[in-house]
């Protein structure tokens, strides 16, 4: 069973969070100033993609035009992508939006959406739509998105289905059913090239049932294997699968404090000891992490959020508890903090290194050895002294180093 | 070359030391070793010719907090690169393995001497003498007295000659009000550096900008100023020469 989830006002809902628009309409443009996206309400009033900025302003004229945000959008699907990995390893995001194309027929029919196939496995239809019901309530818990979801055994089917979902009612297709559903839609709805849309209109087939009744061969002769691929598609048979999505390994730590917290010095202790936990779990993992990510949620519910990359991955506790300190004097905290969450990204696995078992001076230290040498005899050696390490990362200057008298090697 | 050619040249280098001395004409060697050290800094470097030499006394001449000893760790860390070992005379004691460490020094590598101000000096002049590192660092007292004034000069003076011959270079850390100072004359360069103010970003203090003056170079350009911008997480700006 192939789920395919419908987010229809993704990039327009982000762009609300992301910039004062007031719940006004908002219309994204291209670096181009072509429209890349719009909320619905701009779509029913007449604004379409690749339009232009002043002609999508006259139609609405209330919008709030604004330049598209790559980052954020993308930052928001990985997030989604994420929570929807509890349903499903196969996790498909169909990329991107709109782009112009002279051999693109069709407008998308949600300009702003996003669309996730997901790979459910073999499940009753009862249970299908519980797990359906289930991921629009995750979407609506996590980030407050409305979405409907279609089911069918196939993506092409499952795609057309959402069509006629509704927020709290996915639109179940059965095993068998696939052609009949299909029938009475538009050719439209299949990835047509400009030159075999015109075509199949040339021929009076209009609908996905009339095309689906043309003989495999006829099809081959007159689209070749492009419109074979379409023709089976049109008649509910689609073998593509849905693909795995790769995650990145990361380790994340996440606490909710009783209270408010403001006190830095209660705020720096949690950070040792998240710090202390966080490496715990990567050497159990036996991986280092370069990336650490803190975000605070303030007792407001403002969140923030700040990351930073480390020149070297590591697994040390201490290191990892010093960088989160840093990153805690990155921000700004105005209010309590009700949690922390510490997320440690782009892990590795440890690089070995060649210990130095015996000790080979360089030739640095082979001069300074030579120099003491004949010091030592005038001035004692009480005077030469050298450097040595102890704990580097002590909050004591005095515990990190230790003079201590040269020694000839 | 041929015999003749060669036979040629002995009569003239010949007539040369016959007249003018056997040490008018000497062997030139391919020198192993670089002979300048970089300040780390590439707008210092460009004002010196490259950076610092081998076998010259360079003084350093400013107040605390003016990035004199910055200067002098990152002569070291570059000193270190080229296989030389350094010498750090500590009077003040004052040296912080911890900043030291942040401007890339390996501890392994450079040997801290703590004694009283007439051994130290004796031991410079000693150190001079051996050739072995190839920077020494003196950091001196904030405050000498006449007479350590006048021993110290008179060593300098003493290990001058041995200094220009040898493969080291002698950095001279004087924390001193006033631009003179008692080795100012036997120095090749002087540098002084000057605090101008703090570099604030949000209200954080991230570093502090200096001005480095050149008071005294034989290769000219003495009076130029480079304001260095030392920040603490140790990138450096500010080339603006």
């Amino acid at each position: 069973m192939i789920a395919c989830l419908l987010i229809p006002d993704l990039a327009t809902h982000i762009q609300h969070q992301f910039s004062e628009t007031n719940g006004q309409p908002v219309i994204l443009l291209t670096h181009t100033g072509k429209v890349q996206a719009a909320s619905l309400v701009a779509v029913q009033l007449g604004v379409r993609v690749g339009m232009g900025k002043y002609e999508a302003q006259a139609l609405c004229p209330n919008a709030v035009v604004l330049p598209f945000n790559d980052k954020p959008y993308a930052e928001v699907t990985e997030a989604i992508g994420d929570a929807l990995q509890d349903f499903s390893a196969k996790i498909e995001l169909v990329p991107g939006f709109w782009k112009p194309s002279k051999n693109k027929t069709s407008q998308p029919a949600y300009p702003s959406g996003a669309i996730y196939y997901l790979d459910l496995g073999k499940l009753k239809r009862a249970e299908a739509l519980t797990f359906a019901a289930q991921i629009q309530q995750t979407l609506m818990a996590q980030f407050g998105l409305t979405s409907c979801v279609g089911l069918a055994s196939g993506k092409f089917t499952a795609a057309a289905a959402v069509r006629f979902a509704q927020p709290d009612a996915p639109k179940l297709i059965r095993l068998g059913f696939e052609r009949q559903f299909l029938s009475r839609l538009p050719v439209s709805l299949l990835p047509l090239k400009k030159e075999m849309n015109r075509r199949l209109h040339l021929l009076g087939l209009h609908t996905l049932g009339a095309f689906a009744l043309l003989p495999k061969d006829v099809v081959l002769n007159q689209f070749g294997k492009q419109g074979r691929f379409l023709h089976q598609l049109a008649q509910g048979k689609d073998g593509r699968t849905v693909a795995v999505r790769m995650v990145k390994p990361q380790e994340s730590f996440h606490i909710v404090l009783e209270g408010a917290v403001e006190d830095k010095t209660v705020l720096e202790s949690l950070f040792q000891m998240m710090g202390t936990e966080t490496a715990e779990r990567l050497k159990n993992r036996n991986m280092t992490t370069q990336k650490l990510v803190l975000r605070f949620v303030l007792d407001d519910g403002k969140s923030l959020k700040t990351e930073r990359v480390l020149r070297e991955a590591t697994a040390n506790a201490k290191l990892i508890g010093r960088m989160l300190m840093r990153l805690l004097s990155d921000v700004e905290i105005t209010m309590g903090v009700v949690e922390i969450q510490v997320t440690a990204s782009e892990l590795a696995t440890p690089v070995m290194r060649q210990l130095d078992l015996f000790g080979t001076p360089t030739l640095g230290q082979n001069r300074l050895s030579d120099l003491l040498e004949s010091l030592t005899a005038r001035f004692g050696d009480e005077c030469f002294l050298q450097v040595i390490p102890l704990d580097t990362d002590h909050w004591l200057p005095e515990r990190r180093y230790a003079f201590e008298k040269a020694q000839i090697a | 070359m041929t015999i003749t050619q060669h036979q040629d040249l002995q009569t003239v280098i010949a007539m040369i030391q016959k007249k003018w001395g056997a040490k008018a004409i000497q062997k030139g060697r391919i020198s192993q070793t670089q002979d300048q050290f970089s300040t780390g800094y590439s707008a210092i470097d460009r004002l010196l010719g490259g950076g610092v030499f081998r076998g010259g006394l360079i003084e350093i001449v400013g107040k605390p907090t003016s990035g004199m000893t910055t200067l002098a760790l990152k002569l070291a860390a570059s000193a270190q690169k080229l296989g030389d070992g350094v010498v750090y005379l500590d009077l003040a004691s004052a040296f912080d393995p911890d900043s030291a460490t942040h401007y890339g020094v390996n501890l392994a590598e450079i040997m801290v001497i703590r004694h009283t101000f007439e051994a130290t000096v004796e031991l410079l002049y000693d150190i001079i003498t051996t050739d072995i590192p190839g920077l020494i660092i003196f950091n001196s007292l904030p405050h000498l007295s006449s007479q350590q004034q006048l021993l110290l000069g008179q060593v300098i003076n003493r290990a001058m000659p041995r200094l220009t011959r040898s493969h080291c270079a002698l950095l001279l850390l004087t924390l001193a009000a006033s631009k003179r100072s008692s080795v100012s004359q036997f120095a090749d360069i002087r540098l002084h550096t000057a605090f101008e103010r703090w570099l604030m970003t949000d209200g954080q203090i991230q570093g502090y900008q200096t001005v480095v003056t050149l008071l005294k170079y034989k290769g000219g350009s003495e009076g130029r100023k480079v304001p260095l911008q030392l920040m603490f997480d140790d990138k450096m700006s500010g080339d603006n020469s």
